[in-house]
């Protein structure tokens, strides 16, 4: 007991520093003034959140881009971790399983670069205007920026779903194949409703991280495709507008820790009613 | 099915290709291959901000891994003898600490160590006298601290799926046979853990090598790579970035296969531990 005492001092202390002490600073920057000259005045005020309510539209347009994105990840991922799931060979699948998230592991940079080289003007549309087709303008789109988002988490929603689907037993598969499903009835009829939870979970992690997204619509957007990652980056940065900053970024967390903790237990519900059902 | 699978692979793996061999690439362009060279890595090599950015972001994945593994482990070693609603308190601020974007962290650490240096160059100064001083402490230690936030989220998740493999006897027999608390660790609950930290200290590494929002806010005049990366595009594409590129993809992927070959173990405890409860 005395010996776990000491040992968890440094996780707390890192904890305090890293964490606690720089959310409490910017919920208290979210209840004050900004200063004439940016930065933060002193101040117990809610300006800013219902100032965040006159700017509604920008914050609407950004959820709309982050569904759409956590849309497109389910739409392609879905089919995809129905394939994997379907291998098997467990080695096999497992190496799948490795080769759909080793990019996912690579430097978001690299990644970003890469489409960006590749719809710029000496990638893609250069190799199509050889075939006689263009010239044309692929990058600083909002296609781009919504490739750019997919393409990055779209491993992420496909293991989401793996792990759910992997929780099915595979003797109701055969159970369906042996009444004489054919395998896209069992996938609509038996997998992809046992496999909810997965799907909903991936699509909700892939919208909370294009939520907080800078870089795909910093490097592919061109700056004028905006999620709220940008508009608080935008607000602190360059309009050193500390306050509403930071009443964006308070509002931003709120609505992830609600998602995800909400998730947490729609998943619970979820698991205890599938074993009472199969009980 | 299989058709459908492989394209996902090369959508994934494309771009990743690309860059790779245009950076060998003689022409800057994608319609052409003129030819073998290896000049664009000899131009990164000779790009004193570059070179300046990979030291600066090796010192950081180093002094985040090393920081994490030393503050992760012994913390999820803990939480399994601390009382449970401290216990559940600390996992769940941990959790937290991994599920706030990058983007979030990075502003609030920016904002709150800029006014805790502000403070504290103004306690300094009423203490000494001295006006001049000026407290600007953003630079590899900042990015340092907000990376081991996450970091050690992270080595803790990975441990603490490992302490629940190790059966609870083998810490009551040697505690039978003499043993002291400190020595049990020693003896058992460390060579236990040692893929789950083997396998945090790289993937710490990794992401913190990698790390780009962040660091973009708290570095303050000392750039990271994926910052250099960052800041070159934004002048212009150029070959050279191609060959920077590969390198950063070659050194991630490399550390990301070393760290699944060493965390088999867990995994398949972990399978086994699925099969069983079928």
């Amino acid at each position: 007991m005395k010996l776990a005492l000491y040992l968890v001092t440094p996780c707390i202390f890192l904890l305090g520093v890293t964490m606690v002490a720089p959310m409490f600073v910017m919920v208290t920057f979210s209840v004050g003034e900004r200063a004439f000259d940016g930065g933060y005045a002193v101040a117990l005020t809610w300006h800013q959140y219902a100032a965040l309510i006159t700017r509604l539209g920008p914050i609407l347009s950004s959820v709309q881009l982050g569904i759409i994105c956590a849309l497109l990840s389910i739409l392609f991922g879905t089919p995809a971790a129905y394939a994997i799931y379907s291998v098997g060979d467990s080695n096999r699948k497992i190496l799948l399983i490795l080769i759909i998230m080793l990019p996912f592991f690579t430097s978001f940079v690299a990644r970003a670069y890469a489409w960006y080289f590749l719809l710029g003007g000496k990638g893609i549309p250069s190799l199509l205007l050889q075939f006689g087709i263009g010239p044309m303008r692929l990058l600083n789109s909002q296609f781009a920026v919504l490739l750019g988002v997919v393409y990055a988490y779209l491993p992420i929603a496909i293991l989401s779903i793996i792990v759910a689907m992997e929780r099915i037993p595979r003797s109701l598969l055969e159970a369906s194949s042996d009444l004489g499903r054919s395998g896209v009835s069992t996938f609509f009829h038996i997998v992809l409703p046992l496999s909810m939870p997965g799907v909903i979970s991936g699509a909700s992690l892939v919208f909370i991280f294009a939520a907080g997204e800078y870089l795909i619509p910093a490097m592919l957007g061109g700056g004028r495709i905006y999620f709220a990652g940008n508009a608080i980056a935008d607000l602190m940065l360059q309009s050193r507008n500390w306050p509403l900053g930071s009443a964006l970024a308070i509002l931003l967390v709120v609505i992830i820790l609600g998602a995800v903790f909400g998730l947490r237990w729609l998943e619970h519900r979820f698991t205890t009613l599938n074993r009472r059902e199969g009980d | 099915m299989r058709i459908y699978i492989w394209a996902v692979v090369s959508f994934l793996y494309l771009p990743i290709v690309t860059i790779i061999w245009f950076s060998f690439n003689a022409a800057p362009n994608l319609s052409e291959f003129t030819g073998f060279t290896l000049k664009w890595y000899a131009a990164a090599l000779s790009d004193r901000l570059a070179l300046e950015a990979l030291r600066n972001s090796a010192t950081i994945a180093v002094s985040t891994a090393t920081f994490s593994i030393l503050v992760g482990i012994p913390a999820a070693i803990s939480l399994i003898s601390l009382p449970k609603m401290v216990a559940k308190t600390i996992h769940t601020m941990l959790f937290i600490g991994l599920t706030i974007p990058g983007i979030v962290i990075g502003l609030a650490t920016l904002v709150a160590f800029v006014s805790g240096f502000h403070l504290l160059g103004d306690i300094l100064k009423s203490l000494t006298g001295d006006q001049s001083i000026r407290l600007s402490g953003l630079g590899l230690s900042t990015v340092i601290a907000a990376h081991t936030l996450f970091c050690t989220s992270l080595v803790v998740e990975l441990a603490t799926v490992r302490l629940r493999q190790l059966p609870r006897s083998l810490i009551e027999a040697s505690a039978d046979l003499g043993y002291r608390p400190v020595a049990t660790l020693r003896t058992v609950t460390i060579p236990h853990l040692s893929p789950a930290i083997y396998t945090g200290f790289l993937l710490s590494l990794v992401l913190s090598f990698d790390e780009f929002i962040i660091a973009f806010f708290v570095s303050g005049p000392e750039p990271t790579l994926p910052i250099y990366l960052f800041g070159a595009v934004r002048r212009g594409a150029t070959p050279e970035i191609n060959a920077i590129v590969t390198f950063v993809l070659v050194i991630s992927v490399t550390c990301m296969l070393v760290a699944y070959v060493i965390s088999r173990p867990i995994l398949a405890a972990g399978q086994r531990r699925g099969t069983a409860e079928d």
